[in-house]
């Protein structure tokens, strides 16, 4: 039997942030993974995904490199030489994190984690056998696995996630893909580009609404708009009522949709991973993800969770944060989670993104507002990379100058997420913003161009 | 010839006193006997008065507290230039008991202190500030708009000292340096506009950094709870500022009254129904650690009413009613200070069991304070339940741009008549309240109609 002053169940992007937390504390800690280092993120969610997103951008600018008095850079494009870059490049990835953690002095316990009581886990451990291992302080950051209703009449084994894409061949020729958030950023959009690159007739469709609730409605427009040059076809407000062996019927208000499609992909939802964990007894209560409050700590005061298995986000940026936090603190620590201001990401063409609330948003939160657009059209850096169309909003509210929101649809706009993101989180007012100094010529000028304007 | 202005000494067990409020702003005459600035101790609250004629020059902001003989300002002739604050010059007789201001001498200068006392300075300059024992209120900022940067704190350390302004100041005990509290720039102008003293707030960001949040949550509505910085308790007289979910609650509702012509309507429904399916789901979904609520129920009722009467799932405007496609329920949260609501997109699509999952997620999450923005925003229609609390019928009042909103009652026992027998029933009661500007009375006791007989044959519920 082995005991630590915290055990830390998976190895996802919570679970090794908040490894390294308690551990830079000075506690012994041990993370319990069942499958790989690194969790959903690393090994077929957002390293894949982004990885596979170059290629399928790297593509659609390279029909266009003429222009730039680049020839013959490329007509083609293989599916399966680009999954396969993203499958050697994941694996780098995945020793690097548990190089890293090796390197901490984290022990990792590789098998499956189960509670035996408050103090105590069971691990089916991968090479046979069970241990008992036992810690003053458990980390739960199990992640979330996909939960797929079936479609009536749709063959089964012809509904997949992502994880398969991500180990395609060859393209099918037709796709649905389907992107139901809970709201937040529909993850499905960048797989319907991906296999449209990949020379597949797709549409893309959501229920909701809007595709991208969360954006900004001045610039979904835009986003749209890239998807279409992608070639998807985008549904907004069709759900997946019935299929037969090659289509599927979408309910819309107009009446039904009818779609052809050899393969449908479901991006979400996804649902807390804690099938298996018998987290109740130990005491916790989960409803069925696992309720925290700002340290992240769960109703047993000893015991944390953090990450997708919390609900909230679903992202890593989320999961990484809180799983500081709940490290930290279950190492004896202060710390608290703040998830207001966190960046969300697509990475289509153009690129979208955007931290904190839309314009709607704020004002129906009763702010005085204020927004300030800067047009990327005129950006010098923006019209060098080739980039025809993009935006820069900010929301902002009166009293205080707090930056509420910051969107984006362009060319290469992580930077100016970065800068949004670090001055909202850091809560500089909007003014500063407006001052602040960069290299001519950035996209990031932009943002401070738009904050100039917003009043 | 400057005359100091001191935290004066009342009785022997003060050991210090807060500079509330100049009453003088910087820069203006006074004459012997004005009142110059307001203190406060442990005991006792008062105003202090000029001993000398001449100008008021500060030397420290609104909310310093200094031991009794700390130096707060001068009284200077016509001209004359203020003197450098020293650590002779600042520390009090009872030196050792109180952050005293033990500043490095610096150039008089223009300090930047913003309208209010606030001092305007990057965090930068307050780290190395704080770790010289640099007070800031003596620094000459030349950032944008007099705001102290990094470059001026390390001019101002590196600053020969200047000479001692009073003789009659002999050296005393060296102090501990004042501590610059470490706040975030929106939290400071929030603190100052609230008159929230940032020394008495517990941060919660990286490195203890006070929040915007943190101190809306010492000033008494917490946005966020943070689980283990307790919000200060309140005493009468205190003045709670209204700021953030106090604000938006008060603005809203106000705002919501003012606007609307609101009507409010009650309706009785028979619960036996539905406490029986609700029932069979807790045990059915138990396994998947789910647990439906009536309100999860209602949601689902609420949303397909709506399909059938438009009318109500709409916004009321100049240009006209304007009906809306889609129906998001907002589900109102009681938390800590105040209430949150967030939304379930499309609940009419949604099963009810991913209805039970979502607002399960979105409850949780609004307690904990983690509840994203994105998650609390375009609802078309409300629900709002006082069941718990033991009350049946009320008026809610609508969030706008929403023409109607559903109030709950706790599901209790009714009586019914079989035949001369009377038997135990279930009854709830629902309160609609209607924008009377877009709907009329009689749609809206329709729609509540459907309301309750979706309640009463709730298998329909479960498609
Ligand atoms: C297609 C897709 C693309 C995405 N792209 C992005 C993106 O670009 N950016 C972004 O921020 N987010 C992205 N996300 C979301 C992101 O992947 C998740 O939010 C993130 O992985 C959550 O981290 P986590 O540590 O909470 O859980 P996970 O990463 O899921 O890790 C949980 C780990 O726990 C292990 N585990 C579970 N149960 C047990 C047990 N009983 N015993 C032992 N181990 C156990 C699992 O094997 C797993 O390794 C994407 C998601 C998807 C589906």
């Amino acid at each position: 039997m082995a005991a630590y002053d915290v055990v830390v169940i998976g190895g996802g992007p919570a679970g090794y942030a908040a490894a390294l937390a308690a551990r830079q504390r000075g506690a012994s800690v041990a993370v319990v993974e069942r499958e790989r280092a690194g969790g959903a993120c690393v090994n077929f969610a957002c390293i894949p995904t982004n990885i596979l997103m170059e290629s399928a951008s790297t593509f659609l600018d390279a029909r266009e490199l003429d222009v730039m008095g680049v020839f013959s850079a490329g007509e083609q494009f293989s599916l399966g030489r680009a999954t396969a870059r993203a499958a050697t490049l994941v694996e780098q990835v995945a020793r690097g994190v548990e190089m890293m953690l090796r390197r901490q002095g984290i022990e990792s316990v590789l098998g499956r984690a189960a509670f035996r009581g408050p103090n105590s886990i069971d691990v089916a451990l991968r090479e046979g056998g069970t241990e008992v291992v036992e810690a003053g302080a458990f980390v739960i950051a199990t992640g979330s696995r996909w939960e797929m209703e079936p479609i009536p009449g749709f063959p089964d084994d012809r509904v997949v996630t992502p994880d398969v894409v991500q180990h395609m061949i060859e393209a099918p020729s037709t796709v649905l893909v389907l992107a139901d958030t809970d709201g937040h950023v529909p993850f499905g959009a960048e797989y319907a580009a991906l296999l449209a690159t990949s020379g597949s007739e797709v549409t893309l469709a959501t229920s909701r609404e809007s595709l991208l609730p969360a954006l900004d409605a001045d610039l979904r427009p835009a986003a749209l708009d890239g998807l279409a040059a992608f070639g998807v076809r985008v549904l907004q407000g069709a759900r997946a009522v019935r299929g037969n062996d090659r289509a599927i019927s979408l309910g819309t208000a107009d009446g039904d949709v009818e779609v052809q499609a050899d393969l449908v992909v479901v991006a979400d939802p996804r649902r807390p991973s804690l099938e298996g964990l018998e987290v109740e007894r130990a005491g916790v209560t989960a409803s069925p993800y696992l309720s925290v409050d700002q340290t992240c700590r769960t109703n047993v005061p000893h015991i944390f969770a953090a990450g997708d298995a919390t609900g909230g986000a679903l992202l890593t940026n989320a999961a990484s944060h809180m799983g500081e936090v709940a490290g930290t603190n279950a190492a004896g620590g202060e710390a608290y989670a703040r998830l207001g201001s966190i960046p969300k990401f697509l990475h289509l063409t153009p690129e979208c993104g955007w931290v904190g609330i839309d314009e709607a948003s704020a004002r129906q939160l009763g702010y005085d507002v204020m927004t300030g657009t800067a047009d990327l059209a005129f950006n010098a850096r923006a019209m060098a990379l080739g980039a025809r169309t993009g935006v820069v909003k900010v929301v902002a509210e009166r009293e205080l100058g707090q930056v509420l929101g910051v969107h984006v649809v362009g060319p290469a706009v992580d930077g100016i997420l970065a800068l949004a993101a670090f001055a909202m989180q850091a809560e500089i007012p909007v003014a500063e913003l407006a001052g602040m100094v960069q290299w001519h010529p950035t996209i990031g000028e932009s943002l401070a161009e738009a904050a100039r304007r917003a009043q | 010839m400057a005359t100091e202005i001191v935290i004066p000494k009342l009785g022997m067990t003060m050991e210090k006193g807060t500079l509330t409020e100049w009453l003088v702003p910087d820069g203006q005459e006074v004459a012997v006997g004005d009142l110059v600035f307001h203190m406060e101790t442990e005991k006792i609250e008062m105003e202090v008065e000029a001993e000398a004629a001449g100008i008021v020059r500060q030397a420290v902001p609104n909310g310093t507290t200094l031991p009794p003989g700390g130096i707060v300002g001068y009284i200077l002739a016509a001209g004359e230039p203020m003197p450098a604050l020293s650590p002779a010059a600042t520390a009090g007789a009872a030196a050792s008991v109180a952050p005293v201001a033990n500043s490095v001498p610096v150039s008089a200068g223009t300090a930047s202190m913003l309208e209010g006392g606030r001092i305007a300075a990057s965090p930068i300059a307050r780290r190395l500030a704080r770790e010289a024992g640099l007070v800031l209120a003596g620094v000459a900022g030349t950032g944008p708009g007099g705001r102290i940067v990094e470059a001026d704190v390390t001019a101002a350390i590196a600053a020969p000292p200047a000479a001692a302004p009073s003789p009659a100041t002999a050296p005393r005990t060296p102090v501990s340096p004042p501590r610059e509290v470490l706040a975030s720039p929106l939290a400071r102008r929030l603190a100052e506009r609230f008159k929230v003293d940032l020394a008495t707030v517990p941060g919660t960001g990286p490195n203890g950094r006070i929040t915007l949040a943190d101190v809306e949550g010492a000033a008494g509505h917490p946005v966020d709870q943070p689980g283990g910085a307790p919000a200060e308790q309140h005493r009468p007289g205190d003045i709670i500022p209204v700021r953030g979910m106090r604000r938006v609650i008060a603005q809203r509702m106000h705002g919501s009254l003012q606007e609307m012509a609101q009507l409010t309507m009650g309706i009785d429904v028979g619960m036996g129904a539905a406490v029986d399916l609700r029932g069979r789901l807790v045990e059915q979904w138990a396994g998947q650690g789910l647990r439906p609520t009536y309100t999860d129920l209602i949601v689902k009722a609420l949303a397909l009413a709506l399909c059938d009467h438009p009318l109500l799932n709409a916004e009321f405007s100049e240009e006209g009613i304007r009906l809306l496609e889609h129906r998001h329920i907002g589900v109102a949260v009681a938390v800590e200070g105040g209430l949150l609501v967030p939304v379930v997109r499309d609940a009419d699509v949604l099963t009810l069991r991913e209805i039970a999952a979502e607002t399960n997620r979105l409850a949780g999450l609004a307690r904990a304070g983690l509840v994203l923005p994105d998650d609390m925003a375009g609802q078309t229609f409300s629900v709002t339940t006082l069941g718990a609390s033991g009350v049946d019928f009320f008026t809610p009042i609508i969030n706008p741009p929403n023409v109607g909103i559903l109030g709950v009652g706790g599901v209790r026992d009714g009586v019914a008549w079989e035949g001369d027998r009377p038997v135990r029933t279930s009854v709830m009661t629902l309160s609609l309240t209607i924008d009377h500007r877009a709907v009329d009375g009689a749609p809206a006791a329709a729609f509540l109609g459907t309301v309750r007989d979706l309640l009463e044959s709730p298998y329909r519920l479960m498609s």
